[in-house]
């Protein structure tokens, strides 16, 4: 995900330091858009504030979209994500 | 990708109604606890007519065009009208098929509108169980 430079991930930037589950937002478009158009491809996250209002608050977030990955997840499931992503962004700019 | 019908889109874009300056009769926020967007809306009231309308706040493409759509709706009624508004109502302005993941985010303006008015009238506000949702 860090490819894509519109994507900014929340927390630890280094994959050591950080699990499969993947918060991030895009500036300019709403966690809900976001969730809203990957669920258009069939890909199923959350977004919103994750019931954590005071933690959003505190950071200055008004939600972000969270991305959970397991063991079952593929590697072409990571692909058509993060192509859903770019055609997102490339929809509301 | 389409993900909402184009007057969304559009109206998300470039909102008409949002940040206008206006000599408010009445304004009013409301807050949608479920995803954290908030809409502060003011009228002008002309006599019983809805002069003016404005907001103002930050959400979803679905709460800021339902923001801004609501506007085209409200314009010139009678307070009594736009009090007996309904959801469908805006459903129907947005064109699209609103789950009920997304009824608040596209309701929260017109929460906001009907309260301010209830509010301009010294009546008991509504919340989202007036809504049926």
């Amino acid at each position: 995900m860090k490819t894509l430079d519109f994507v900014k991930l929340v927390g630890p930037q280094d994959a050591k330091h950080r699990g499969s589950i993947v918060s991030f937002t895009i500036d300019g478009i709403h966690p809900h858009d976001i969730a809203e158009g990957l669920s258009n491809q069939n890909i199923c996250i959350r977004g919103g504030h994750h019931c954590a209002q005071v933690l959003m608050d505190q950071l200055g977030f008004s939600g972000t979209a969270r991305l959970s990955l397991a063991f079952y997840n593929e590697k072409e499931e990571v692909d058509v994500l993060l192509k859903a992503l770019v055609e997102i962004y490339d929809y509301f700019n | 990708m389409d993900i909402y019908a184009q007057t969304i889109l559009d109206r998300y874009k470039e909102p008409y109604y949002k940040d206008k300056k206006l000599d408010a009769t009445v304004s009013h926020s409301e807050l949608n606890r479920s995803c954290g967007d908030e809409a502060h809306v003011s009228l002008r009231l002309d006599g019983d007519k809805i002069a003016e309308y404005t907001f103002a706040g930050a959400g979803c493409a679905i709460s800021q065009a339902a923001a801004d759509l609501l506007g085209d709706v409200i314009i010139d009624l009678s307070v009594d009208e736009v009090l007996n508004l309904t959801k469908e109502t805006i459903y129907e302005v947005l064109g699209i098929e609103i789950s009920l993941r997304r009824s608040k985010c596209a309701l929260l303006a017109l929460l906001a509108v009907q309260n301010a008015l209830l509010k301009h009238r010294g009546g008991e506000l509504r919340n989202w169980t007036w809504y049926h949702l």
